[in-house]
């Protein structure tokens, strides 16, 4: 049921959301689950203090993440706003590199760090990257991580998530292989890696201690130590957050818990808001209970908003889940779960596909219902998958757009192009490409020439580019002039390019980008998408570069970061994800993904359903998002029943917030076989199966089975 | 779509309007971006942009209560310049309320009409300054003042400026815009505002975005020399790179790690 409405609140606001929209002095705490429309309410009531004449500078809007801040961002942004100064955005990963940076003569000082030179600050490929360039030598020279089977990039992060933990919660960084280990009880050689992971972190601490390299983790123990109590910085953040906003708390750590705390404690008036039965980025540290307890005590009022609007049905088959997870309910609603599910089974992966797309042609062509109101989601998104679905979607002319939270630089045609050129053009590193790398080079580039062509000009130039000339009269006629002309145009260019002084690889691919491959004659030429994928491998290589040199290292950055960018730990490239979420098309998307985006959709298709994803947790080794958490006894022993119902938890979580973002059908889509060919015994069909058999017994039914 | 995808009508994207309609509609319409080097050498360029943008964070630092001897660059000698000279004289004559980094925008056009200004320092009721740092050699005295910059920020901190005045009314007169320059010893510039000026500037603004909206299409400009300094010089065929000393560009504040890190995005 919805509240009641305000009368004669010609918007339709409930007594709730009025509430929240007009709360004067003063904290307000308020709670609901996805769907009770407080962030609808938070962006009236910045309208209206905006309107009111508060100065927008005075407003700070915090969110977890940026993309949370969307809807707020959409008002702001807008021409319905008053004149006046812009309220101020903020994260607290903004929050504490901007504390860092503004005070950092002070914070270098009192922590001891280099005085003198500018700070470094490391994104997670970055500091990942460092970890590997330090961590190394000891890899080789002391076996460390020798026992561990996962790729190096993955091993890193994990250390990493592991020190950025540290400082959220609020524990020593030299401690996280002792807490791992005390909580562990299974086999010995687990205690082994923890104390490479502790080895790990202190040698990359002590590096970035040296150097003024800072990574996430040291970022925030820097702004909490030597920021944060800085009477100076204290008046400067207060003065920003005069009124606040503060959504999603429950997706931020205790360390933004507390600071945002302060703030509520200190300005005019704060709303702060969580949602109920989310906390869907457990495994950064995220911490409902923390929220729940530092920031409803940093409030003066409360607020519980019920979903508006909502559906009994679907408020029913989120009870039903919940009871078929482990969780009791109490009193099972009355209301049939069933009214908007359908079930879609298929033997094999592919036509389950197939069925969902006939699915979603459907919902398009003869329901009328707008690309962007359907989503496609899964526990994974693999490359395949996607190209399948979007293959299948666009065939029958339906839009798609794909929200996954990074692509890698080298799986781009382009960028594999770009780097088989810097290898020919600079001999002296004695890396020399392979026939087939050379072939891809001009196939990619050259207008007009096909593979067949493209690999024989690759033969023939026997590893090097040689002249179009030299080639046999044949083989020029079988080529063509007019192509000979264009590979003669690149072939030049980098040999003018060999005859003098090397420059930094950023330039190089922007030179050799701007004079040649982005000419007439070439496919780059009028091509953006290809423009951009270049765009993003010049950022990165001029970061890197950046990087490296504000860093007392004595190694070749071009080579390093050729192999870095090959081995996936460099070139991680951000999607812009609001722009995907402006575009128009059928959205393909993790799971998880969708929910942090929150997205509300009118009918949602669950991919894959019967696959185990839907219920495992990350596999994380080397490190562990509870047993790392303030909510955390230090000392216990981590149980095979903690993992059951931390999973069982995870996959509720999951399911009803899906089910809350869904307004009219949930396809529960699955096949007999998985993406890989294997037999598929998901636990959410499972669930699903206890409910149909739950509801048939109250209704003394028979099932069939689902 | 012929607006900005931002939603928002900016110095630099109206500058590129008038400069070249169709740089306008590939930079911000499409946002296309292109990798090709803005001017030449690229090295020079990349030292001259990280020298000011270092420069405009120190200001800011200076702002946030920051002392300025604290930040003395030891690793380079030009900026070590431009610092002496700011501790000498940036600051002088200003108002004491001051505010680094402001962002201000008004509705206009069906968008809004923004500003970004490096300092704004506050007497409410009688004077609103806006200071921009000129970190290059190359901007001249003389075309300030008929500068679109100098347009778009006197017209919104006139519209807008009360939101730093605690609401006492801002007219035109109060308004005043301080050009200083970093990289010489030319005096600051002081352009004041006065009605006239405003309402001049409402008109011809009001014009200039209208004339934006009606537009169909999106020509090349007729003036090549205009190419110099456009990235997009391969996609037009339109010739090399300009010489960095010709170049009168501004270099964009922030604090670095422009990337989402792995807790939090940082913007
Ligand atoms: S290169 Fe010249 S014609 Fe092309 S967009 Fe730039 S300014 Fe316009």
């Amino acid at each position: 049921m919805g509240q009641a409405l305000v009368e004669g609140d010609e918007m339709g606001w409930s007594e709730g959301q009025t509430r929240l929209i007009e709360h004067g002095r003063g904290g307000l705490w308020v709670r609901g689950v996805a769907g009770a429309g407080k962030t609808t309410a938070a962006v009236e009531r910045v309208r209206r203090l905006l309107g009111r004449g508060v100065a927008g500078h005075t407003v700070m809007i915090c969110t977890p993440q940026r993309l949370l801040s969307r809807p707020y961002r959409g008002f702001v942004g807008g021409a319905e706003r008053v004149m006046g100064s812009d309220p101020q955005f903020m994260t607290f990963g903004r929050l504490t590199q901007y504390g860092v940076g503004l005070y950092w003569p002070w914070v270098a000082e009192a922590a001891g760090l280099p005085t003198g030179v500018q700070p470094t600050f490391l994104d997670a490929e970055s500091a990942q990257w460092l970890m590997g360039l330090v961590v190394a030598p000891q890899m080789a020279q002391a076996g460390i991580f020798q026992t561990v089977k996962l790729p190096r990039a993955r091993i890193y992060g994990q250390v990493l998530d592991n020190m950025n933990k540290a400082a959220l919660v609020g524990f020593d960084v030299h401690t996280i292989g002792e807490r791992l280990s005390r909580a562990w009880s299974g086999e010995v050689s687990q205690l082994r890696m923890y104390e490479d992971v502790q080895t790990a972190a202190d040698l990359f601490r002590a590096y970035c201690l040296e150097t003024g390299a800072l990574d996430y983790s040291l970022t925030v123990e820097l702004f909490l130590r030597h920021v944060w109590p800085l009477p100076a910085a204290r008046a400067h953040f207060e003065a920003m957050a005069r009124h606040m906003i503060y959504d999603n708390c429950e997706e931020d750590a205790p360390a933004a818990h507390h600071v945002f705390a302060e703030l509520v404690g200190t300005c005019e008036s704060a709303v702060v808001m969580l949602d109920d039965e989310a906390n869907y980025r457990r495994f950064l540290g995220a911490d409902e209970q923390s929220a729940a307890g530092v920031l409803a005590e940093a409030c003066d009022e409360s607020l519980v908003l019920e979903p508006y609007g909502d559906v009994e049905a679907r408020r029913a088959l989120v009870g039903h889940f919940a009871v078929s997870f482990g969780f009791e309910r109490g009193e099972l609603p009355e209301a049939d779960p069933f009214v908007g599910v359908e079930r879609l089974s298929a033997r094999l992966f592919p036509d389950m596909l197939d069925r969902v797309a006939e699915r979603v042609a459907a919902w398009v062509k003869d329901d009328g219902v707008p690309v962007n109101e359907i989503a496609l989601v899964s526990p994974y998104v693999s490359d395949g998958l996607l190209f399948a679905m979007r293959y299948r979607l666009e065939r029958m002319g339906i839009e798609t757009r794909s929200l996954r939270p990074s692509r890698m630089l080298r799986q781009e045609p382009v960028v594999r192009c770009l780097v088989t050129l810097a290898y020919l053009a600079h001999p002296a590193w004695g890396i020399v490409p392979t026939v087939e790398d050379i072939g891809h080079v001009l196939v990619t580039v050259i207008e007009g020439l096909d593979p067949v062509r493209a690999a024989l000009l690759a033969s023939v130039s026997r590893k090097r580019f040689s002249p179009f000339e030299t080639l046999v009269a044949a083989m020029q006629e079988r080529v063509t002039l007019a192509l000979g002309e264009r590979y003669e145009r690149l072939r030049r260019w980098v040999e003018a390019y060999q005859q003098g002084e090397p420059i930094a690889l950023d330039h190089f691919f922007s030179r050799v980008y701007a004079e040649v491959l982005s000419r007439r004659g070439f496919r780059m030429h009028g091509d953006f998408e290809m423009a951009q994928a270049v765009a993003a491998l010049v950022d990165s290589a001029a970061s890197y570069r950046l990087m490296m040199a504000a860093l007392p290292m004595e190694v070749d950055s071009a080579v390093l970061y050729l192999e870095g960018l090959s081995s996936g730990l460099l070139g991680q490239r951000s999607l812009s994800e609001p722009d995907v979420l402006e575009g128009a098309g059928v959205l393909i998307a993790p799971a998880y993904t969708f929910l942090m985006a929150n997205q509300f959709v009118t009918h949602q298709v669950w991919l894959d359903a019967g696959s185990g994803g839907w219920t495992e947790r990350l596999a994380q080794p080397l490190a562990h998002p509870y047993v790392l958490s303030a909510q955390w006894e230090d000392g216990r022993v981590w149980t095979g029943i903690d993992e059951g119902l931390s999973a069982a938890q995870g996959a509720y979580r999951l399911i009803a917030g899906l089910l809350r973002r869904c307004r009219g059908t949930v396809v529960l889509a699955s096949s007999e076989y998985g993406e890989q060919g294997m037999p598929q015994q998901g636990v959410l069909l499972n669930a699903f199966g206890r409910i149909v058999r739950r509801v048939a017994k109250r209704e003394g039914r028979k099932t069939d089975g689902v | 779509m012929t607006t900005p995808r931002s939603k928002r009508f900016t110095q630099t994207n109206l500058e590129d309007y008038l400069a070249c309609a169709y740089r306008y509609w590939l930079a911000h319409v499409q946002e296309v971006r292109c990798p090709a080097p803005e001017v030449e050498p690229l090295t020079d360029w990349e030292v001259q942009t990280r020298r000011g943008s270092r420069f405009h964070r120190m200001a800011e630092q200076v702002v946030a209560g920051v002392r300025a001897d604290l930040l003395d660059p030891k690793d380079d000698a030009i900026l070590a310049e431009w610092w002496a000279r700011f501790k000498r004289d940036a600051m002088r004559g200003l108002p004491t309320t001051r505010y680094a980094e402001v962002s201000l925008s008004v509705p206009f056009g069906g968008l809004r009409l923004a500003a970004k200004l490096d300092l704004l320092a506050v007497e409410a009721g009688k004077r609103l300054v806006i200071v921009d740092y000129k970190t290059n050699k190359k901007a001249s005295p003389k075309s300030l003042r008929g500068r679109l910059q100098t347009q778009i920020y006197r017209y919104v901190v006139a519209r807008a400026g009360s939101a730093f005045t605690g609401g006492v009314e801002v007219k035109p007169e109060h308004v005043e815009m301080r050009y200083w320059f970093a990289a010489d010893e030319r005096p600051s510039v002081r352009l004041v505002y006065s009605q006239a000026e405003f309402e001049a500037d409402e008109a011809e603004l009001t014009a200039l975005v209208e004339r934006l909206r009606a537009q169909t299409t999106f020509p090349k400009t007729d003036d090549v020399s205009r190419c110099g300094f456009c990235t997009y010089r391969s996609v037009c065929d339109r010739g090399q790179a300009g010489w960095v000393e010709e170049h009168d560009a501004e270099p964009v504040v922030g604090w670095g790690g422009e990337r989402e890190g792995l807790f939090g995005d940082v913007e």
